[in-house]
């Protein structure tokens, strides 16, 4: 089965290659414009790994990070920025990674599959 | 003056028996026993010549009968030269010799000037002032038979009264005696020049006219304060004739005398305070249009680094998409597509270099420094290695010279290194044998650096656009790079305090020079 990602990103370009991108790595990806879409379509999509910007219109990456770990604990959050001064915090807030911003995304490939595969290993039982 | 007058009651309570001794004195035949005279003569004449005073006895007529030593000593007459000529004739000025000859001619003891001054003309023609207290020896008869003047030579006493008067008077400050009322008792001219009132005006008038800071009654309040202190110095305002306000600062003193007088000095200091008040103003300006450049600054250093950062996104979209392209699409282009594909690539990786040094820039000009000794050798090895990894495939020669020490942030000198170093690198790449030089020599307590190149250089009249951001002098294709680097190298020193400066000759490589403080 195919592992669900979903992608927050308010820069319709970047979104156009970033779903380009995932698809060809056999992910399922869907896509929100901002924060507020992103905690709408969490309940919907039920994303295995969440890709967030972090400088949105109506909702940004900070406040939809608490909203949505909030909800879902376990989701794993990747923050994808091109603002380097928010990793200490954020990362203190619970996120699983931050990566900067740039035209090659393997980075961002590579981070992604090493979250999934972490998860995929055994849950504590009280949180299955 | 006490002795004076003590003198002249004496004379007084003796006066028949002194008449007496008078008639003896201008030496008239004398029946009488010899023996008691002389010895009454010889006492009046040592008390008469011992004092201070001036004496002189006249007769009814106004002739010289007795002249003591006080008066030789003030005219330079003997007595001997003036006795029984007449005293107008000798001592006194034309205008009033007539008068006082006039009066000698109907000598009445009613009729008698008691106290007055005078001036007396000396042997030498110089004026003496004399102040006189004058009585009269009657005869049985009760007419004027002898005149006593007593007096006092009050020249040099009058004259440094006229002489204190006359600097008060033409003082640059303004000057006042007043009574305790307030009353003024004496002003000088400055200080009518100053208010606009005449000194006649001004002696009928009361410190309540003139100030304008203080109620009358806290003036009087004010008079008291200074009587128990003994003095005050202080600023207010006075209103002018003219309606003018100027401040003045006033230095007072109370002198206790009769009923007590305050002695007053006043300046104008409205140009002062007129003075000073600009002066605040332009600071206060100064301070103003300061913090408004800085705050400027720092927007337009937010503005910059927030830029770069907002440009980064959409090139980041546009460099991701286009590697898609290249990487899943190549096959679906023809060979101009291919070229153009490799040339939005390209440009790509250029801004984003561009991007990466205009943060650079914006970091160079916004971090606080964090200074420390730096080992210059050391920082020196350490980028070079860093850059020879870089370079390879050519011949290029390193020379690392011994360096002075420097104190600064070693991250920021860091990066100057690295720029200058990588310039030159750059620009002796189209050499057969590139060499490249590090030096650098301590003068004056700064520490003077060098990286000197044999590369393709730069005229000199392009100097001064060296270290501009944006500003190259060559054109991309021939040498890459974003023309931020030399402008981060000149903000990196001039934060540092140093100066930063190049020379060279075109096609015979370049210098450039850095200091630091050691």
């Amino acid at each position: 089965m195919k592992k669900r990602i979903l992608v927050v990103e308010d820069e319709a370009a970047l979104r156009l290659a970033y779903e380009e991108e995932l698809k060809a790595e056999g992910y399922d990806v869907s896509t929100a414009r901002n924060g507020k879409e992103a905690l709408s379509l969490l309940k919907k999509k039920r994303p295995n790994l969440i890709i967030l910007d972090i400088i949105m219109p109506e909702m940004g990456g900070m406040e939809a990070l608490i909203r949505i770990l909030s909800e879902e604990r376990d989701i794993p959050i990747i923050l994808h920025t091109s603002y380097p001064e928010y990793k200490r915090d954020l990362m203190s807030w619970g996120a699983d990674a931050y990566i900067m911003k740039s035209d090659d995304l393997n980075e961002l490939k590579e981070k992604i599959r090493e979250l999934l595969e972490k998860r995929r290993e055994p849950k504590p039982a009280q949180e299955q | 003056m006490m002795n004076e007058k003590m003198t002249r009651q004496r004379l007084l309570k003796r006066q028949p028996k002194l008449g007496q001794e008078i008639t003896q004195l201008k030496g008239t035949p004398c029946n009488q026993a010899e023996t008691r005279h002389n010895k009454d003569r010889n006492f009046i004449s040592t008390l008469l010549n011992t004092i201070a005073a001036l004496v002189v006895v006249l007769d009814r007529e106004g002739r010289i009968v007795y002249f003591n030593r006080a008066c030789e000593k003030a005219t330079g007459y003997s007595f001997a030269e003036v006795k029984g000529k007449n005293l107008w004739d000798i001592f006194l000025i034309t205008e009033e010799a007539e008068s006082v000859k006039n009066f000698f001619s109907n000598l009445r003891a009613d009729q008698f000037p008691n106290e007055y001054e005078n001036y007396w003309i000396t042997k030498d023609g110089s004026y003496r002032l004399i102040a006189w207290s004058n009585a009269a020896l009657l005869d049985e008869s009760g007419s004027v038979e002898h005149i006593i003047g007593t007096g006092i030579d009050i020249t040099e006493r009058k004259r440094a009264e006229e002489e204190y008067k006359t600097i008060l008077r033409t003082a640059m400050d303004g000057f006042w005696i007043t009574d305790m009322q307030g009353r003024f008792l004496e002003v000088n001219d400055a200080y009518c020049n100053l208010i606009g009132y005449t000194r006649d005006e001004l002696l009928n008038m009361n410190i309540r006219d003139v100030e304008a800071a203080e109620k009358p009654e806290e003036t009087a309040q004010h008079i008291q304060r200074i009587m128990e202190f003994g003095g005050d110095r202080f600023e207010t305002r006075h209103k002018c004739k003219d309606g003018r306000i100027v401040d003045i600062e006033v230095s007072v003193n109370y002198l206790n005398v009769k009923a007590g007088r305050l002695v007053v000095f006043l300046r104008n200091i409205t140009r002062r305070k007129q003075v000073s008040e600009e002066i605040r103003k332009i600071n206060e300006d100064l301070r103003r249009r300061t913090s408004e450049l800085e705050a400027a600054n720092r927007e337009l250093e937010a503005f910059s680094y927030s830029a770069s950062h907002d440009l980064r996104t959409p090139l980041v979209a546009i460099g991701s998409l286009a590697r898609i392209l290249r990487e899943k699409y190549l096959n679906h282009f023809d060979d101009k597509c291919k070229e153009f594909l490799g040339a939005i690539l390209g440009e790509t990786q250029r801004m984003s270099r561009l991007i990466d040094d205009l943060l650079a820039l914006s970091r160079s000009g916004r971090q606080a420094l964090q200074l420390s000794d730096i080992d210059m050798n050391e920082l020196a090895k350490s980028v070079v290695e860093e850059l020879k990894l870089l370079e390879t495939g050519r011949g290029l020669q390193l020379n690392l010279e011994p360096l002075p020490a420097a104190h600064g942030d070693q991250r920021m000198i860091r990066q100057v290194l690295m720029n200058l170093l990588s310039n030159a690198m750059k620009f002796t790449r189209r050499n057969q044998e590139g060499a490249i030089e590090i030096g650098g020599k301590t003068e004056d307590g700064m520490s003077i650096y060098y990286v000197k190149d044999n590369g393709v250089g730069f005229d000199l009249a392009d100097a001064n656009k060296l270290f501009k951001v944006f500003e190259r002098l060559h054109s991309s294709e021939e040498f890459e790079g974003t023309g931020i680097g030399l402008a981060i190298v000149w903000r990196i020193i001039q934060r540092h305090g140093g100066r930063v400066w190049a020379e060279s000759k075109k096609n015979e490589g370049a210098t450039f020079y850095f200091t630091l403080p050691q």
